[in-house]
């Protein structure tokens, strides 16, 4: 099986352009592509990759879920970052700022919480496989706990800000912002600290050459269909957000 | 052992599915109420 056969072309991602009405077909063609993408993507890690060299049996596999999840859990964090700066710079004609962008931020914030998770479990899983222990606090583990905890104090803040969405959303963005800077650390520089000895295979996979064509094949396919998933439940989460404050408004 | 390793990817391929379209019925249901709140704002 070739992945021309079975990934949906670039062009169906999601169109900006499309206007809302007619969306019927049209609108959910890109979501049928996720779920046959991501059907693949299940496919392949069993039956189009191999076992990799300097693994235990078959935990080389798990690359193709559990990369894709602890990538995005970072990258929806800098996604979230982006929007509360937009918000913070943002101004409405009546002196107020536009809360959609403080929506689309939190919205960002709960997709990453989940997907890193789903990091940590699937990270620990492979740990206990190929390292012999569940959790050995590898440089890699102790930054996505920090990521966890950072992730887990936005929420408790954001339940906690009440009924002034406001006032909330100025806290919970001021927030994202200041605690970029541990982000960052966490995601770049902790896990490259050359004391700690990382047993974390980052480095294999950092360049190309060590990975096979058959695993390309794969990993790429992976990474878009977990993206595309992102993206959908984002809009999902917004949309739902935005249904709930024209209520309140009413 | 071909055959088990397919039994196997059975395993994530259902949930998959299955959390697939439990999101393609939220997406629909959404965009019902999406379209009722417009309809409310029309009048």
């Amino acid at each position: 099986m070739t992945t021309a056969q079975t990934q949906p072309p670039p062009t169906a991602s999601p169109p900006p352009s499309a206007p809302e009405p007619p969306a019927g077909i049209q609108g959910a063609a890109w979501k049928w592509g996720v779920g046959l993408l991501m059907c693949y993507v299940i496919y392949g890690a069993f039956f189009i990759a191999r076992n990799a060299v300097g693994f235990v049996g078959d935990s080389a596999r798990i690359i193709f879920f559990h990369v894709p999840c602890a990538v995005l859990s970072s990258i929806a964090y800098f996604v979230a970052a982006a929007y509360a700066g937009l918000y913070l710079f943002s101004s409405h004609p009546e002196k107020r700022f536009n809360l959609e962008l403080d929506a689309k931020s939190a919205a960002a914030m709960e997709l990453g919480f989940l997907f890193c998770i789903l990091a940590t479990i699937t990270g620990s899983l492979f740990a206990g496989m190929q390292w012999g222990t569940f959790w050995n606090w590898d440089p890699r583990e102790i930054s996505i706990v920090g990521m966890l905890l950072l992730y887990a104090a936005y929420l408790v803040l954001r339940s906690a800000g009440g009924e002034q969405p406001d006032k909330r959303a100025r806290l919970t963005t001021v927030y994202i912002l200041i605690t970029l800077i541990p982000t960052v650390f966490l995601v770049w520089v902790v896990p490259r600290i050359q004391a700690l000895q990382s047993l974390h295979p980052t480095s294999v996979l950092a360049n190309p050459k060590n990975t096979s064509a058959a695993y390309k094949e794969v990993l790429y396919p992976s990474f878009l269909a977990f993206i595309l998933l992102f993206v959908w439940l984002f809009q999902l989460r917004f949309r739902l957000y935005k249904l709930g404050a024209k209520d309140r408004s009413r | 052992m071909t055959r088990d390793l397919y039994f196997v990817m059975a395993v994530p391929l259902i949930i998959w599915l299955g959390i697939f379209f439990y999101l393609l019925t939220i997406d629909r249901s959404l965009r019902r109420l999406e379209r009722s709140e417009k309809g409310q704002d029309d009048l």
